[in-house]
């Protein structure tokens, strides 16, 4: 069920929170074989269920979140409840205080089951967390989820929960969304606070939701968008009604699609379901564009730089191998070898970029590609075939998202189509900076049309 | 007799490591020859004012 399915039968009086919470945390007993949680938190679900229906009934409505269960990546500081990282190094480590977001979270109404599994420290794309379990993809446990948030999509599309809370600092809300047919939205730099969730990359590291559907995505956004004067990255801008409806029709949009970069190297059969998709977005009304990006594979290397530095630093005091895995060790030790001049050309290139989109924005409101270029790999598979092609996992599935982390435009990941081996597709749309609202209405309106044609 | 080399021998990882970030690091330099000099880093060191930050108070204070 979607949060408004949910919300719905809660308003009718056909179903009360402690119901929803009690069926959910039995789902996740029996039928979690995917590695999804790495704490549940029943009692506390519980009783907050209980707090929430209580309210209810004597008339208090805090909004679209009230009484639904959400899950958090183990990445958000919970106070009281044990806040992993996906690490050794953090096993034991207990916050005093809640992230921000979840502070939010908890004031709409949301009752959290639990904190979800995640590549360890959220530093790569495949969640193979080798100390709390690999996390499996529900539609063919042989595959990976994808990461980091892997957990994150995975209890929803494992049915546990409608809607949850991720990162991506590097693709990591978009990637498992795509691998495992959710929706998943990195939000502009800045539109949501990073107040109390362990960094990976301060620059690059972006909070966002993961829904079943885009409006679940937009009504997470409703609650957690807005200005966190703790966090200095946080933006004043006024927050939007994420909750207004999408249009009709999308007359007037015009949908840039760049041919050389998002769909150079990609599987067939995903770009055929992306290109349908686009095609949908222009039976809906949108002039489709065929545009010119910067050079994404520069802006690639440029994150990739960043990401380094600003990782190895944040886990500077990791410098026992033992205690990390074999994927994120090389990844730290890498960092170690950015210079300072490499960072800071790396972040004249950034400001290079901004000016670039800039100016592509002026041409188009959205641009349109494949989130990653195949459906989700085989666990054992360290590399993938594409096309021709035998390319790393990791650069792999990152490879399309990480250039919008280091500008910091909002990005959508949504679910447009299933590939011959029943594996889902992934679309991903890229708008300008603050046009979140926006962008997640034009989803919304797409995935009602996709819906209505199946 | 056994005569041990102490002939420095490189690390694998380490060089793995090396090859990697030289890779990526080519690919920035190579796209960073279109910068001119007056494009900054993106990181700005933003001040907001202090308190005691300088104000039309400061001549009626005389």
């Amino acid at each position: 069920m979607t949060i408004r399915e949910m919300g719905r039968l809660l308003r009718r009086g056909e179903t009360c929170s402690v119901e929803l919470i009690q069926a959910a945390l039995r789902r996740i007993q029996e039928q979690d074989t995917f590695n999804t949680f790495i704490t549940v938190t029943a009692d506390s679900a519980l009783r907050e269920a209980v707090e929430r229906d209580q309210e209810r009934a004597a008339g208090i409505d805090r909004g679209p979140l009230h009484g639904i269960p959400v899950a958090l990546k183990d990445l958000f500081y919970t106070r009281g409840v044990r806040t992993t990282a996906g690490s050794l190094l953090f096993q034991d480590f207990v916050p005093d205080r809640d992230a921000w977001v979840v502070d939010r979270l908890r004031l709409g109404g949301a009752v959290s089951l639990g904190k979800l599994n995640l590549h360890e420290l959220a530093y790569g794309a495949t969640s193979k967390n080798p100390h709390y379990g690999f996390l499996l993809n529900p539609h063919d446990p042989s595959r990976i989820a994808g990461g980091s948030s892997g957990g994150s999509a995975v209890a929803i599309a494992a049915g546990f929960v409608p809607a949850t809370l991720g990162t991506d600092t590097g693709g990591s809300i978009r990637i498992p969304a795509s691998y495992c047919g959710v929706a998943g939205f990195k939000p502009t730099y800045g539109r949501v606070s990073r107040g109390g969730v362990m960094p990976l990359s301060w620059s690059l590291d972006h909070v966002g939701p993961l829904g079943r559907t885009v409006e679940d995505c937009a009504l997470m956004m409703a609650d957690i968008a807005g200005h966190d004067p703790s966090d200095q990255a946080s933006s004043a801008t006024p927050v939007p009604d994420f909750c207004a409806p999408p249009p009709r029709r999308l007359h007037g949009l015009r949908v840039g699609v760049p041919g050389d970069f998002f769909f150079e190297s990609v599987d067939t059969e995903v770009a055929s379901a992306v290109h349908r998709a686009i095609g949908d977005l222009e039976r809906l009304g949108a002039e489709v564009v065929d545009v010119n990006l910067p050079d994404l594979r520069a802006a690639s290397a440029c994150q990739r730089v960043i990401q380094w530095a600003e990782a190895s630093a944040v886990h500077s005091a990791a410098t026992d191998p033992t205690r990390i895995g074999a994927e994120v060790w090389p990844l730290i030790q890498q960092g170690r070898l950015i210079s300072g001049s490499d960072y800071v050309m790396a972040s004249r290139m950034r400001r290079f970029f901004r000016l670039e989109f800039d100016k592509l924005w002026e041409q188009v409101d959205v641009v349109a590609g494949p989130t990653t270029p195949v459906v989700a790999p085989r666990i054992a598979e360290e590399d993938v075939q594409v096309g021709p092609d035998r390319e790393n996992v990791r650069l792999a599935s990152t490879r399309l998202v990480r250039p919008v982390n280091l500008i910091g435009e909002p990005a959508l990941s949504m679910p447009c189509g299933t590939h011959s081996n029943g594996l889902p597709i992934g679309l991903q749309l890229i708008a300008a900076p603050f046009a979140d609202a926006r962008l997640l209405r034009i989803g919304q309106r797409l995935e009602r049309f996709m819906g209505e044609l199946e | 007799m056994e005569v041990c080399s102490n002939e420095w021998m490189p690390d694998p990882a380490e060089q793995r490591n090396q090859v990697m970030v030289d890779e990526v690091r080519a690919i920035l330099y190579e796209a960073a020859q279109c910068l001119t000099p007056e494009i900054e880093p993106a990181f700005v060191y933003v001040l907001t004012p202090h308190p005691s930050a300088d104000t039309e108070d400061l001549s009626e204070e005389k």
